[in-house]
């Protein structure tokens, strides 16, 4: 199974995204309500991928990255960046921190799947 | 979202989620009404967070005006967070009028209704204010807090800073804690979650920093959690809910030195359990009901006990452990009302919000203030009365409280006061008074209006007052008159088994007071059969249940047509008209009518002759109709246990309105 942490701290939001990804049968979701959340379940069990809001209430998903980039063992761990802020200045303050992609809200099935394949295609192949 | 995702499937969340967006918005924009020229970052943060969720939730939902909205006030607020949480005076009508016209659009998708555009001149006033420069200067707070060591300042943003700032100034310490999460942990719902739930108890959360450290027993995820919170709590307080350790915890910036925490798991783990669940009220009264058919179905085999025992069957220790059985039923009832109970105080949250806009739309000065102290009100209560209580905050702003001028000439100080303020409540009544010192009302000049001999005292002109359509003013003006009628706010209150009594001080103001029950969901009440249908009433309303003797009844001479005259009963030594409820419910006339139930309203006595009574019951009344559609008489309906609803009667008013037919009649 491919293991998914979904971070946002609307649970709407978070099942959208998960609704979405259910068409991949191999995909199995954890959702996490908060960076905080999201930073303790990655040192706690392994992830192939992270699917990321930046604005939270506690710490913003740019924060996540950072952290998430500076540890070892999850340097290679894709991240996809999914935001209401769509602008430029976001998308490369998420890229520049070490997120793998980006993109916004709203977002289509289609596209975030695409999103999603391109990742863990990249990252260990389907 | 397209084909193969059904954003419908989605709408029960958004709106539930939307709703608490918006309540959270109201309540930080609150903030910033109750102290305008001071800076709020926490409230400014939670602004911008909401607005933000709401605009991201809102697109995908595919309701653009909302997204609209919500982005415009959002880029004004992040404006205001740059500027240190202080919000320009001008900023706060449009962002009170965007909230208004965004909770507008979220009633409209919820009633299925259409959506409107987004209203050109709020979007217009918020971008021209959001485009306005400011003086956005993260350093000056910066600097005030060099005594914090530089490696945790520069984590900081400028509204942390601020806000760690503000908390030195208040006298608070800046403390750190140290978490460490572990599979252990996580496995007994120990997580960084419930870590802050137990600090959020005793301090404020200024910030958590995440930290790599080398993978450990005590840190065996390589991630410790270094959390930053300001707190007045004494060290041992803060050591009992956080369950830091000597190691775990340190000052970083007080006025006294800083304390040593000890190690306190147990503490710990009482404290990070103290989580909060949000629950639909709907959820509740399932439970509330399915408790209520445990009580009738208990009722039932005490019933069937008795039988049993009246042919001679010892059941002394079957009825010892029923009574146990009640006894706990009614603990669980308390319990399960409880949960429903919200906070007066967060009820009327919207009023200085409210009252603003008056100020706006009337030109009058009036200063609100709002005291209701700690009293709680059951969530469905809260909903229906508050309404009628915004009308009467209209209602006095509108017609009460005079223009400046006038209050110039009358000697009174320039700003009008409107107080609501909330005396303690016994344990099953709320009351509230709304008290402005306005003109008051003038009796005279309300009789002539309404066509009626002038009021001999309060309670008769609360009666013409709120007599179905009678309007104080020739035309609506733009703020009172529309929504409900002060008759409607009347029926609302007593609908829910309270009471509205007005004290008018000509020239000096005027009192409204809502007594209402703290919660309606359970009804103590009488189950009756009236010609062939089952009915309730509640017990409060009844004042006793007599034996109809047919030689009590004065029954003058039938007429050969139009209105009858009406069957009088004499009993305890009362005159009292006695009216059959079959009749008056248009039942088909079966069974003899030999009971009748005495009923009191505003001094007169009624009595309805009902077919036979069929015991007392607690039941679960759910609401038939809002208070807009009114069904005279009937105030609700429940479940006897059997799945079959029976509806509430309203004795009361239904005798009222009888009277009212016959004196028109007359």
């Amino acid at each position: 199974m491919i293991e998914v942490l979904v971070v946002d701290d609307s649970k709407v939001m978070r099942d959208m995204v998960v609704a979405c990804l259910r068409a991949r049968e191999r995909l199995q979701f954890t959702h996490a309500a908060s960076g905080l959340e999201a930073i303790e379940r990655l040192s706690l069990a392994p992830f192939d991928l992270v699917v990321l809001d930046l604005n939270m209430p506690d710490i913003g998903g740019i924060e996540v990255v950072e952290f998430v980039r500076a540890q070892d063992k999850l340097r290679e761990l894709p991240i996809l960046i999914v935001t209401t802020r769509g602008d430029e200045a976001s998308r490369e303050r998420a890229l520049a921190a070490g997120a793998s992609a980006f993109m916004t809200k709203p977002f289509t099935p289609e596209g975030i799947l695409s999103e999603v394949d391109a990742l863990l295609g990249a990252a260990a192949g389907p | 979202m397209t084909q193969s995702v059904d954003v419908r499937e989605f709408l029960q969340g958004f709106l539930s989620e939307a709703d608490e967006h918006l309540g959270r918005i109201t309540s930080n924009l609150s903030t910033f009404e109750a102290a305008p020229s001071q800076s709020h970052p926490r409230a400014i943060g939670e602004l911008f967070r909401s607005l933000h969720t709401l605009k991201g939730l809102a697109g995908m939902m595919g309701v653009d005006p909302i997204v609209d909205l919500a982005h415009a006030m959002e880029s004004l607020v992040r404006r205001t967070e740059r500027r240190g949480g202080r919000l320009a005076p001008a900023a706060l009508d449009p962002l009170v009028a965007g909230t208004k016209a965004i909770t507008q659009r979220v009633r409209a998708l919820a009633d299925g209704a259409a959506i409107q555009p987004a209203p050109e001149s709020i979007l217009l006033a918020l971008e021209r204010l959001a485009d306005q420069p400011g003086d956005d200067d993260p350093s000056a707070s910066r600097a005030a807090l060099s005594n914090l060591d530089p490696a945790i300042v520069e984590k900081l943003g400028a509204r942390e800073l601020d806000e760690l700032r503000q908390a030195l100034e208040r006298g608070d310490r800046v403390l750190q804690v140290v978490f460490a999460p572990s599979p252990e942990k996580a496995a007994a719902g120990r997580t960084i979650t419930t870590a802050r739930a137990g600090i959020g108890g005793v301090g404020r959360i200024v910030k958590v920093l995440p930290r790599a450290v080398p993978a450990s027993t005590s840190a065996p995820g390589g991630l410790e959690f270094a959390i930053l919170v300001a707190t007045t709590a004494t060290e041992h307080a803060l050591a009992a809910a956080a369950g830091v350790g000597p190691d775990d915890g340190t000052a970083l910036a007080s006025a006294p030195a800083a304390p040593e925490l000890g190690v306190d798991d147990d503490a710990f783990d009482r404290a990070s359990r103290k989580g909060i669940v949000r629950i639909d009220v709907a959820k509740l009264d399932v439970a509330l009901e399915q408790l209520s058919g445990l009580g009738i179905g208990q009722l039932r085999v005490r019933e069937e006990a008795r039988a049993l025992a009246e042919t001679g069957v010892d059941l002394r220790r079957i009825v010892t452990q029923l009574e146990e059985q009640d006894r706990r039923l009614r603990r669980m009832r308390a319990t399960l009302l409880g949960l429903r109970m919200v906070p007066l105080r967060e009820v009327l949250e919207p009023l200085p919000l409210i009252v603003r806009g008056l100020r706006n739309t009337t030109g009058k000065a009036v200063e609100l203030e709002v005291d209701v102290g700690d009293a709680e009100l059951d969530k469905t209560v809260a909903e229906r009365l508050f309404p009628a209580l915004v009308h009467l905050v209209r209602n006095a702003v509108d017609h009460g409280i005079e223009p400046t001028d006038e209050r110039r000439r009358r000697g009174k100080p320039d700003h009008g006061r409107l107080r609501v303020e909330s005396v303690a409540p016994s344990t099953a009544m709320l009351d509230i008074a709304i008290t402005d010192d306005g003109g008051g009302i003038d009796p005279a000049a309300i009789a002539k209006r309404a066509g009626r001999a002038v009021p001999a005292d309060d309670r008769e002109l609360l009666d013409i007052l709120t007599t179905a359509g009678f309007s104080s003013r020739d035309q609506a003006t733009t703020t009172s008159g529309r929504g409900l009628g002060l008759d409607i706010v009347r029926h609302t209150i007593e609908a829910l088994g309270g009471a509205l009594e007005l004290d008018n001080r000509p020239g000096l103001g005027t009192t409204f007071r809502i007594r209402a029950p703290l919660t309606v969901a359970v009804l103590d009440a009488f189950a009756f059969v009236a010609g062939d249908e089952r009915y309730l009433a509640p017990i409060s309303v009844v004042d006793a249940i007599v034996e109809v003797d047919p030689a009590e009844v004065v029954r003058p001479p039938r007429k050969s047509g139009g209105a009858q005259p009406v069957d009088m009963l004499h009993t305890r030594g009362d005159v009292m008209p006695l009216v059959s409820l079959r009749d008056v419910l248009g039942l088909p006339r079966m069974g003899e009518e030999t009971r009748a139930l005495l009923v009191r309203r505003q001094g007169r006595r009624f009595a309805f002759a009902i077919t036979r009574m069929l015991g007392r019951h607690e039941v679960l009344v759910r609401p038939l109709v809002d208070a807009l559609v009114d069904v005279p008489g009937i105030s609700g309906s429940a479940d006897l246990g059997d799945g079959r609803p029976t509806l509430v009667l309203d004795l009361p008013r239904l005798g009222a309105s009888l009277a009212r037919a016959r004196e028109a009649l007359a």
